[in-house]
């Protein structure tokens, strides 16, 4: 089953890969990203950060839609990871209710966005797509570490509108 | 539940206090410890107890230290032999401390011992010459698809 997906734009690195993992007890990090499958150096850095016993799949959005949607998986615990929101929401669109949690981390400014948490910012477009998965049931968290501020989807609407 | 003291030589301990924070967020019952050349090997044993004290808790206390040749284990060692749920890892890096922060001892000494054993050959094996790895085994679920 998916535990969470967490959506980071370094996506696999300490706070995710020892914080998170251990929060929600996860046994395989299912990375989702299509520049990643073809960067071998990116890849190994991925390697290093993934705690022992944890299985770690790199894999394209849709080579990642694909584990997802693979009943043989059904048995692991995943973590999936994304780099943006868009990608978020496509592989939830691609997997008929699978992800159930999404988790919002790591997302840092860049031009046109705007900052709703410590380290999050979004743009009109992200937050669209935020309501867009809320309304159809997932649920939206944005949270840095699992001991820090806890932010659900209505604050970060409201935040992001204030 | 259980204590960690950090004792170090210098500031590394405060400083890799603050880096696992920063990774894990808030962390309790964790204590940095610094020794410089001027304190007795009598004086780094009573900042090990007071901080001990402090602590106010009957759960075991695991005892980190920078290097196993230093005044900092040798120290340790000590509190160790006067105190049975005290642990003494030697050889600290953020990877252990991390570990270690988010273990859960019990109050079964040889359960405690297979846990922290664990973790250390865990934080052995961690340390890596990464131009040494190879980049056609990343995907463990590759071939499964």
């Amino acid at each position: 089953m998916i535990k969470v997906l967490r959506v980071d734009d370094r996506m696999l690195h300490g706070q995710v890969a020892v914080a998170w993992t251990n929060f929600f007890k996860v046994d395989t990090i299912l990375i989702a990203n299509d520049d990643l499958i073809t960067d071998q150096t990116m890849q190994m850095a991925f390697k290093l950060a993934t705690p022992p016993g944890i299985t770690l799949s790199m894999k394209s959005l849709d080579g990642a839609v694909a584990v997802i949607n693979n009943p043989k998986h059904a048995a692991r615990s995943i973590m999936v990871i994304t780099r943006n929101i868009e990608d978020a929401e496509y592989v939830c669109q691609c997997t008929e209710n699978a992800v159930k949690n999404i988790l919002i981390g790591g997302l840092r400014s860049s031009a046109g966005k705007k900052q709703v948490d410590m380290n999050s910012y979004l743009d009109d477009s992200d937050m669209n797509l935020l309501t867009k998965l809320h309304d159809a049931g997932v649920s939206i968290t944005m949270q840095a570490d699992p001991t820090s501020k806890k932010l659900l989807y209505a604050d970060v609407l409201r935040l992001f509108n204030k | 539940m259980k204590n960690i003291i950090i004792l170090t030589h210098g500031d590394f301990s405060k400083g890799i206090a603050q880096s696992s924070r920063y990774i894990l967020g808030t962390v309790d019952n964790m204590t940095a410890l610094s020794i410089t050349l001027n304190e007795t090997i009598q004086e780094i044993q009573n900042m090990i107890e007071s901080a001990w004290k402090d602590f106010n808790n009957e759960e075991p206390t695991i005892i980190v230290t920078d290097l196993p040749g230093g005044s900092t284990t040798r120290t340790a060692i000590q509190c160790v032999a006067e105190h049975k749920d005290f642990y003494l890892i030697s050889g600290l890096n953020l990877g252990l401390l991390l570990e270690l922060i988010m273990l859960d001892l019990t109050k079964d000494d040889q359960t405690n011992l297979e846990l922290l054993r664990s973790i250390v050959e865990n934080a052995r094996e961690s340390i890596t010459l990464v131009n040494d790895i190879r980049v056609d085994e990343t995907d463990d679920l590759e071939g499964e698809l």
